[in-house]
């Protein structure tokens, strides 16, 4: 179909006319590619296989959050309760797994990450509520129920007091420590969900009514889509993708239930992530592959500080930069639009 | 057989519709045969949406019956429609920009390939959309995303949408408004290739031109009644104009004949792209000046860029009060070599604040000062990062190198990104960085005890500062809205209940908001004579009010507008933008608007009056400005102003009007 020159009689470059190419893209794997040459150069231990390794199998939680604030961003929405659906998860799924076992606390777990999901979708859909405004409500609801649920206090883990079942506590452990051949396992999960949401996005019904109801959401629902129960699904969805990364981080920390656990910073993380993947913060543009790319660059980014030796606080001032530098692009490509 | 033939595609008996205060129409009739391209003329609020959108199934009719194909058909919401073959292409494009062509026109119903994971079947999609291209005539590569689009183009993604859904009848409100004259001709073109393949079009238009080149029938209205019928070729625009007009001029207006003082307000060629061009006027102190003009033709645009509140192209508002204050006028301020050296000044002392917010200058460890890295050495770069410098530029000048650097990198890099108003754009965010440099010196002192560090930075603050000034008195002010008040502008905004008034304050705070100095006694306001003067202006107005400290919100609209127009006495406003004074309000308030109009006037205030009514217009103007298609396209005195001359004015193009007078010259000749 494609031949010398476009319909609009632009440049071809390898095929593809000029407009086609995202430059967006190209400048981050770039910006992305320098990062690494100079953690290369700059410290010994950064280029290595383990570290790499290292860094996927401690934060594949973050691709969760991103990938689900990816989605809803797009629909023009906004998921502020990602953290504390985190935290109600893992204290939640820890307490049913010391009744129930691993597969019926896993069960459990990711059932209350969605319901918390679907409650958002439900008060934003139906009750009309701004995303905002729902989400900080959940925020603040889900942080309570979590912390009132434990007094407090971290379950198991490191604490004296009530431990998992050996058996139950190992099969919680691996879900973040274990391996695939030489694959850790966050990675597959990781990729999995890659895959899914990739495949929701690009070829169902889902993904593109997900891109309408962001782009022109009177377009969207003037074509028959119902707002309601895309918001519902929408947001159910991004509450599973927030229980499998609570699941994840808290197994992480020796399968702990800590009522805190989505208290810090993996909140501004997912939706930095997102917005420097090149999602569009209002609506109807973006994707989970630009998404992966975000993370990946911000948990590298992280990563080198920590071996060059510069503190938490300087990173923290660091990647707030990075995501108003991306921010600060975005918005001049956009108004040059 | 015959007979089977000409039953109409769709006819409309008798249909009425009332709106609470409004019968929006009274016994309309229409009629749309296939192959078909109806036209639907009328005046602003002459009905004509509320038809289609009774059509199209967005409001119901109160009384009346509609056939399609023969049938007796009632319409409940917009999927009915859509499921009956009606398509609406409305004026504002309704298409998801980032989505592909092809996305939109199969958004919603989009084909599914067998299986389980419920995949789209986008190649179906896509062939299915090109072939629905190919029907109509469009080169249009259906991968791409609508934003790439021309307006035209998107305008035939959406003929295509409504084709894919089987439309048997289409309605474009307008479709012409927002193209260009190869692009119209292009839309002609496909409109003329749908008649041919059987779809009814309904086509509404201000553009009296564009009857006789594409309409087959022509349908007025005219405040909600049916005026009647016509072949296109059995009528001319001058009988088209007569049927539009004719509104009866019962209502009474308090116009009396006046002394005309100086010019108060002077507007020179204000362009704002795309929006409106070369808008040239004056208006004398105590003269009211009308503007009529459609809806869409740019009317609000130009009073908001005579108020400063939207940014113009090009051109000048002046305002000539009787006070001393020098005339100033609309100029982009230009960037000289003083401010770019500022600039760069401001970076160079701007990055030292980078290297403290990131490293600290002392040595963690030490708690000693750390010593400068060797100028270009080989960890030049990484301790320009990492490690701390002293602010002496004798020291270790590369902090500073490196600020001139960024300064000049920046410059050209925000040239090349924006290309033009770069200049402007650095000279807004100026201020920031200059209060950043302050920061610096502060912070930059604070750590290093450095002598000659503070002398740098209090030198260079010192001189940007008095830079700054030097640029502030070179140049003339942007035209602002706070300009604007000050020289003794108002505007009464047409939506008063969300840019005119804060609605859930009370009517003093309303009043006394546009101008509080004058309340204020030294530190505070003075209650007892913000009381007074509110008072005051209440009674001026005789605005039904309970008590001065009633919410807005509680007010009639036509109150709510003499509170506007209280705000702006009260700032002793002498030029006043009215627009749309009376819509939305009562007879009774109308009237009493109109008198304190005209007082206002009496006492040499210059009024621009904005109007889409036409009997407001001809009963209150002196003179009336007429608007088309955001061009000012005549200027009529009151007395030789009728409403077929300002219709004609605001609705047919100029070359089309030249025409129509040539051919009755050569009439008369004959």
């Amino acid at each position: 179909m494609r031949t010398a020159s476009t319909l609009n009689g632009d440049k071809l470059i390898f095929g593809y006319s000029v407009k086609e190419i995202s430059w967006d893209r190209i400048i981050m794997i770039g910006a992305f590619a320098a990062l690494m040459a100079f953690y290369s150069i700059a410290t010994e231990n950064f280029l290595t296989l383990d570290n790499f390794m290292n860094v996927v199998r401690r934060d594949a939680w973050l691709f969760f959050l991103a990938y689900a604030q990816t989605m809803v961003i797009v629909s023009g929405g906004f998921d502020l309760s990602q953290g504390s659906i985190m935290s109600i998860v893992s204290v939640m799924a820890w307490s049913a797994m010391l009744h129930f076992g691993f597969f019926g606390g896993l069960l459990i777990g990711l059932s209350v990450g969605t319901l918390c999901g679907l409650i958002n979708g439900y008060l934003i859909g139906v009750v009309r509520v701004y995303p905002f405004i729902a989400t900080l409500g959940m925020l603040f609801v889900g942080s309570g129920v979590a912390q009132l649920w434990t007094g407090g206090l971290q379950m198991g883990g490191a604490r004296e007091g009530a431990i998992l079942p050996k058996h139950v506590e190992d099969a919680y452990v691996t879900l973040s420590k274990g391996s695939l051949g030489p694959i850790p396992l966050p990675v597959v999960w990781v990729l999995i969900a890659l895959v899914v949401c990739w495949y929701l996005l690009k070829y169902t019904r889902f993904g593109t009514y997900v891109y309408a109801l962001g782009g022109s959401e009177e377009t969207a629902v003037s074509a028959g889509i119902s707002f309601s129960r895309m918001k519902i699904a929408i947001f159910g969805l991004s509450g599973l993708f927030c229980a499998i990364a609570g699941l994840l981080l808290s197994a992480g920390v020796s399968a702990a239930g800590e009522p805190r656990l989505g208290g810090g910073d993996q909140l501004l993380q997912s939706i930095g992530a997102t917005i420097i993947g090149g999602t569009y913060i209002f609506g109807g543009r973006g994707g989970v592959l630009g998404t992966t790319l975000g993370v990946l660059l911000i948990i590298f980014l992280v990563n080198g500080l920590n071996i060059m030796g510069i503190d938490t606080y300087r990173q923290q001032i660091i990647v707030g930069l990075v995501i108003l530098a991306a921010i600060w692009v975005s918005t001049l490509r956009e108004k040059k639009k | 057989m015959e007979e089977e033939k000409k039953t109409p595609l769709l006819e409309m008996k008798k249909i009425d519709k009332s709106f609470p205060g409004v019968h929006a129409l009274k016994e309309v009739d229409f009629t749309l045969n296939t192959n078909q391209i109806h036209i639907l003329l009328g005046e602003n609020g002459a009905g004509k949406s509320t038809l289609i959108k009774i059509l199209a199934g967005i409001y119901q009719a109160d009384g009346g019956e509609i056939l399609i194909e023969g049938i007796p058909t009632f319409i409940l919401d917009a999927r009915t429609g859509r499921d009956l073959g009606i398509s609406v292409i409305y004026q504002e494009l309704n298409l998801v920009p980032d989505l592909s062509v092809a996305k939109n026109i199969f958004l919603g119903r989009e084909p599914l390939l067998p299986g389980i994971l419920r995949r789209v079947d986008w190649a179906k999609a896509e062939s299915e959309s090109r072939e629905v291209m190919r029907r109509i005539g469009a080169n249009i590569d259906v991968q791409a995303p609508v934003r790439s689009l021309s307006v035209a183009d998107q305008q035939t993604v959406e003929i295509a949408r409504a084709l894919a859904f089987d439309c048997k009848i289409l309605i474009m409100d307008e479709p012409t408004s927002s193209l260009s004259g190869h692009e119209i001709e292009e839309l002609f073109k496909s409109v003329s290739r749908l008649r041919e393949q059987g779809v009814g079009v309904i086509y509404i238009s201000h553009r009296l031109d564009e009857v006789h080149k594409i309409g087959d029938c022509v349908t007025v209205l005219r405040d909600g009644d049916y005026m009647g019928t016509w072949e296109v070729n059995a009528v001319d625009l001058d009988f088209l104009i007569t049927q539009m007009v004719g509104r009866t001029l019962d209502e009474k207006f308090p116009w009396t004949p006046r002394e005309r003082g100086e010019v108060a307000l002077k507007v020179n060629g204000l362009t704002s792209l795309g929006v409106f061009e070369d808008i040239s006027f004056d208006i004398r102190s105590g003269e009211i000046v009308g503007m009529a003009g459609l809806v869409g033709a740019g009317r609000t645009e130009v009073a908001r860029a005579v108020m400063g509140a939207d940014p113009v192209e090009s051109g000048s508002v002046e305002m000539t009060r009787a006070t001393k204050e020098k005339e100033e006028s609309q100029r982009l301020p230009h960037y000289s070599i003083w401010t770019a050296l500022a600039d760069i000044m401001v970076f160079m002392l701007a990055l030292p604040l980078f290297t403290v917010v990131f490293q600290g200058i002392y040595d963690p460890v030490t708690l000693n000062m750390r010593t400068p890295p060797p100028l270009f050495s080989a960890s030049w770069f990484y301790e320009w990062i990492i490690g701390g410098p002293k602010f002496n530029i004798l020291d270790n000048p590369a902090p500073y190198l490196s600020g001139l650097a960024i300064g000049i990198i920046r410059q050209v890099g925000l040239w090349f990104m924006t290309r033009q108003h770069a200049w402007l754009t650095m000279w807004r965010d100026f201020g920031i960085w200059n209060a950043f440099a302050i920061f610096t010196m502060v912070i930059a002192s604070f750590f290093t005890q450095n002598f000659k560090t503070e002398w740098v930075m209090i030198t260079g603050g010192v001189g940007m500062v008095v830079l700054r000034f030097l640029f502030i008195l070179n140049h003339e002010r942007k035209w602002t809205p706070i300009l604007a008040i000050r020289r003794g502008l108002g505007l009464l905004p047409e939506d008063r209940k969300v840019q005119g008034l804060t609605q859930v304050l009370s009517v003093a705070v309303n009043m006394t908001s546009a101008n509080i100095r004058r309340v204020i006694n030294r530190f505070f306001i003075n209650m007892a004579m913000e009381k007074d003067l509110v008072d005051e202006h209440i009674g001026q107005l005789s605005i039904a009010t309970p008590t001065q400290d009633t919410l807005v919100r509680f007010l009639s609209g036509g109150n709510q507008q003499k509170v506007v127009l209280a705000k702006w006495l009260f700032r002793r406003a002498n030029v006043l933008v009215f627009d749309e004074p009376t819509r939305g309000i009562d007879v009774g308030a109308k009237f009493e608007v109109h008198s304190q109009m005209l007082k206002l006037a009496e006492n040499g205030a210059a009024i621009l009056m904005i109007s889409s009514e036409l009997p407001e217009i001809l009963g209150m103007s002196d003179r009336v400005l007429v608007m088309r298609e955001g061009r000012l396209t005549a200027n009529i005195p009151r007395e030789e102003a009728t409403q077929e001359s300002i219709l004609r004015f605001a609705m047919v193009t100029q070359e089309s009007q030249e025409v129509a007078s040539d051919s009755v010259s050569n009439g008369d000749n004959q």
